[in-house]
């Protein structure tokens, strides 16, 4: 029944040639508009029409969002890294502050009065898959939204067609278009939340960058202070030697010394405080609820700084 | 439809400004990885919901079985000791009424269609004469003979049986359509005096000049009665042919008669008219009379729904929300009375909308029944098909509403697919209704002469009702226009949009936040490591800059004085950090 239809639309083509043949070149216009035409009705009357479109815009869609995740793939990749590196560098000014900054602290402090820094400092293992963005789905298949395929009819869907004048095919059609219509809403959804997400990433880089700064300044300022203090433990030592004043328990008299070096003991004191907050918390988890990965981590950070001390 | 469950919490600019503010620096690569610009759910679930949505099995009871019961309660209050029946108050009516009521939506009166269709029967009653049949009143014994007579002399034949030599065989004069028939069926004209069917009645084409047993045995029946009657001697006797020519003239004559009366009718529809002016014209009367008689009742109607909506609206918000509930109001004695203001100015706003819509009721009933008025005063064929066209009239004025129309009750727009379906869901449900008045008999016949008879009408609202729904609901199943994926897509982008509008809205105020804060803080650091660099340089205090950077850094020192140290330091034998 369909082939007939299909025969019939082919003998009007065929007729219309025809009759250009007979009459001449001065009716290929006409001719063409014939075919043009019918070719419209009939992509209309069986919705082949809105399946060319939803074929097309399911091309288009499937383009933009591959352009949009490779971007997104591309900036949160480097993003990602640089998190990492700068997790990487405070890590390593944790350990540098109980490593070098708090031991020297420790020595020269204890030449005036005993002094103690509890604690160890807490290293960050940085788990990207943590901050990559779950629940982003892609534009789906075919399969899952085309209703019908022109290109690929089945019997029973031409038989349908034909008994239904095209209203099946047509609605299915249509379905089709729609489907693909809500998907292209829905994958927009998807693209706005990875552009939330890079900068989500971008400023949480930047809050890091600036506690590496923080970090590179203050320890910066504190090896300079502890330089002054230790030159005035040194000067104070020097004095009490010279003006022979017998050090009670190897340590200086804090009442006999000048206010400028109490100020400067003090200093590093505060500044002992506010290093230790920074070195001993995380910058992206709550510190505290470490997980297995990151005490994990932490233990083969300190097995390898053990195995470099023996090697020393 | 409800969109609470897909929206995406806003972030607000100052309450971000404000939390970010009071946010230790080292706090803010967590802070800032904490906030939520879109929610969990993934798009293919918000998606697969609104599917759902679409395609849940609750919908059946919303669609299908609460408006069949509904349907049933409609025949309970339709029943005429209830006197509800033409007010239009309904328990389907109420129920959508109050479900879907709001403030900002205005009050729009409804068609009842049922209620319609039975207005229409009844202005079809009043429209129908009861002509008592008195066969002198009628017959034209003179008209008869000369017609005898003259057939006799010129022809000479049995009109029936074509046979010749009638003469002989008791000649007699036949009223093609019987003078009692054709009184049954035509007298019912208001517009049909006893002179204009006298006239038509005895006219040459409804006479037949056959042979005395013939018309005795045919008697009071029409031929086709006679003709197939079993019992009949004429069915029995007669030859086909007999009955074949009975047949024909029977048809032929009543497509006279009718013809005749028909143009009688024009003729005293004419007259009728002319005295409009003098407020005497039976057809404009009767109209109008009913138009106001049917229209008064459903204004009120419509004023108490108007009334009930507002009002139960008030008393369920107070049980489930309290007396003050979202009102920003003081007390309690303050709510009830912006309630109840709300209530006033609700009704007063859409007083005068209702009383318009009122107004064109009243003019759509008195054009249907005057347009009922003319068709019943028509006889025949023409009647009925005249009176398909007539009942019709208000689907076809409704249906040229909806055509009409770019937005529905709650503003949004109307796809030309909505339209084609509201169309074809109204002729279909109009049918139903005609369809059931028409074999009211064949359905509930049995009923008659019982005790429940008077269950008959109530019994007859709700079959048709549900009939309706039924139907509605097919059509709606069989989606014919693709109503159904139009309005999904419809939502999807409408909640799609809303999520991305929420998103970037996050996204924006995210960025701009962030990044005016962490200017803010790297500016504020640097001036204090500046300050703290300075005095270290120059063999200055650096105390000051020290207490600067723990508040910055919102971190609590134990020695906030060089005083509290040298305390610290006599008090305390061992300093612990």
């Amino acid at each position: 029944m369909f082939d007939f239809v299909i025969s019939v639309k082919d003998s009007i083509i065929d007729t219309a040639e025809a009759i250009n043949d007979f009459v001449g070149d001065g009716v290929d216009f006409a001719i063409d508009e014939v075919k043009n035409g019918s070719a419209k009705v009939w992509n209309g009357v069986t919705g082949k029409d809105k399946f060319n479109e939803a074929e097309k815009l399911h091309k288009k869609i499937t383009r933009e969002y591959h352009k949009e995740e490779t971007s997104y793939e591309k900036q949160s990749k480097l993003l990602l890294e640089s998190l990492e590196q700068t997790i990487s560098s405070i890590n390593n000014y944790k350990q540098e502050i109980y490593k070098t900054h708090f031991s020297q602290f420790t020595l020269l402090a204890n030449r005036l009065h005993n002094l103690s820094i509890q604690g160890e400092s807490f290293l960050e293992y940085f788990d990207s898959s943590i901050y990559e963005m779950k629940n982003v789905n892609g534009v789906r298949s075919k399969n899952d939204m085309f209703r019908i395929d022109f290109n690929n009819l089945k019997a029973q869907e031409i038989g349908i067609g034909i008994l239904t004048l095209g209203w099946s095919t047509r609605s299915k059609a249509l379905e089709t278009l729609r489907n693909i219509q809500e998907e292209k809403e829905r994958i927009n959804d998807d693209i706005a939340k990875m552009k939330a997400h890079i900068t989500q990433l971008q400023q949480a880089l930047s809050a890091l960058e600036n506690i590496e700064e923080y970090f590179a300044s203050l320890t910066y300022n504190y090896a300079k202070l502890l330089h002054r203090f230790k030159y005035g433990i040194a000067s104070q030592t020097q004095k009490n030697l010279l003006k022979n004043i017998a050090l009670e328990k190897g340590k200086l008299d804090f009442k006999m010394m000048p206010l400028v070096h109490i100020e400067e003991f003090q200093a590093l004191f505060n500044l002992s405080i506010i290093l230790k907050a920074m070195a001993t918390m995380g910058y992206l988890d709550e510190q505290g609820n470490m997980n297995e990965e990151d005490q994990q981590a932490i233990d083969n950070i300190k097995l390898l700084v053990n195995k470099e001390l023996i090697v020393a | 439809m409800n969109n609470e469950k897909y929206t995406i919490k806003e972030l607000s600019f100052d309450a971000m400004i404000d939390e970010l503010n009071g946010t230790s620096p080292l706090n803010m690569s967590k802070k800032l990885m904490e906030y939520e610009l879109f929610d969990q759910q993934s798009s293919l679930e918000i998606l697969n919901q609104i599917y759902e949505e679409f395609e849940s099995k609750e919908d059946i009871v919303d669609e299908l079985v609460t408006p069949v019961f509904f349907n049933i309660a409609d025949g309970l209050v339709k029943h005429p000791k209830l006197g509800l029946q033409k007010t239009g108050i309904t328990a389907s009516r109420l129920v959508n009424e109050i479900k879907s009521f709001s403030y900002e939506q205005q009050h729009t009166s409804e068609r009842d269609m049922i209620q319609d269709k039975q207005n229409l029967d009844e202005n079809t009653k009043t429209n129908t004469l009861i002509r008592p049949y008195d066969r002198k009143t009628v017959e034209d014994k003179k008209k008869m003979k000369t017609y005898k007579e003259n057939h006799l002399n010129q022809n000479g034949y049995d009109e029936y049986t074509n046979q010749d030599g009638v003469a002989n065989m008791r000649p007699q004069p036949d009223h093609i359509v019987p003078l009692a028939k054709a009184v049954e069926e035509y007298g019912t004209s208001k517009f049909l005096s006893n002179e204009n069917l006298k006239q038509t009645l005895n006219e040459d084409f409804n006479l037949a000049v056959t042979n005395g047993s013939l018309n005795q045995s045919k008697g009071s029946k029409s031929n086709s009665e006679a003709v197939n009657e079993n019992k009949n001697t004429i069915a029995s006797k007669q030859t086909e042919s007999t009955k074949k020519q009975m047949i024909q003239k029977e048809t032929e004559a009543k497509s006279a008669v009718e013809k005749e009366l028909n143009s009688a009718v024009a003729i005293n529809l004419k007259e009728d008219i002319k005295t409009v002016i003098q407020g005497k014209s039976q057809l404009i009367n009767d109209a109008k009379d009913q138009a106001i008689k049917d229209g008064t009742q459903k204004a009120i109607g419509e004023v108490v729904i108007l009334l009930i909506k507002p009002i139960y609206y008030e008393f369920n918000d107070i049980f489930k929300n309290g007396m003050i509930g979202n009102l920003n109001v003081n007390d309690k004695i303050e709510a009830f009375i912006y309630r109840m203001k709300r209530v006033k100015d609700y009704v007063l706003n859409n007083a005068v909308g209702t009383f318009f819509d009122n107004l064109k009721n009243l003019l759509q009933g008195f054009v249907t029944m005057l347009i009922n008025g003319i068709v019943n005063a028509f006889v025949g064929l023409l009647k009925k098909i005249l009176q398909v066209i007539s009942e019709g009239f208000t689907a076809i004025i409704e249906a040229i509403k909806i055509l009409s129309k770019d937005k529905d009750n709650a503003g949004n727009p109307i796809t030309p697919a909505q339209k084609a379906d509201a169309v074809v869901k109204l002729l279909a449900t109009t049918a139903v209704t005609f369809l059931g008045a028409y074999f009211e008999e064949s359905i509930l016949g049995f009923m008659t002469g019982t005790p429940v008879e008077f269950l008959k009408d109530v019994i007859m609202v709700m079959l048709t009702g549900i009939a309706s729904t039924v139907i509605v609901w097919l059509i709606d199943q069989a989606d014919l226009f693709s109503v159904k994926s139009e309005k999904r897509l419809m939502r999807v982008k409408e909640i799609f949009e809303l999520r991305i509008e929420a998103i970037k809205k996050n996204t924006d105020i995210f960025e701009k936040t962030s990044i005016e804060v962490l200017a803010k803080q790297k500016l504020q650091f640097k001036k204090i490591a500046s300050n703290m660099h300075h005095a270290i340089e120059n063999n200055l205090n650096v105390n000051d800059a020290v207490y600067e950077m723990a508040n910055f850094m919102h971190i609590d020192l134990q020695a906030k004085s060089t005083d509290e140290f040298l305390a610290l330091l006599s008090t305390k034998k061992q300093l612990v950090i």
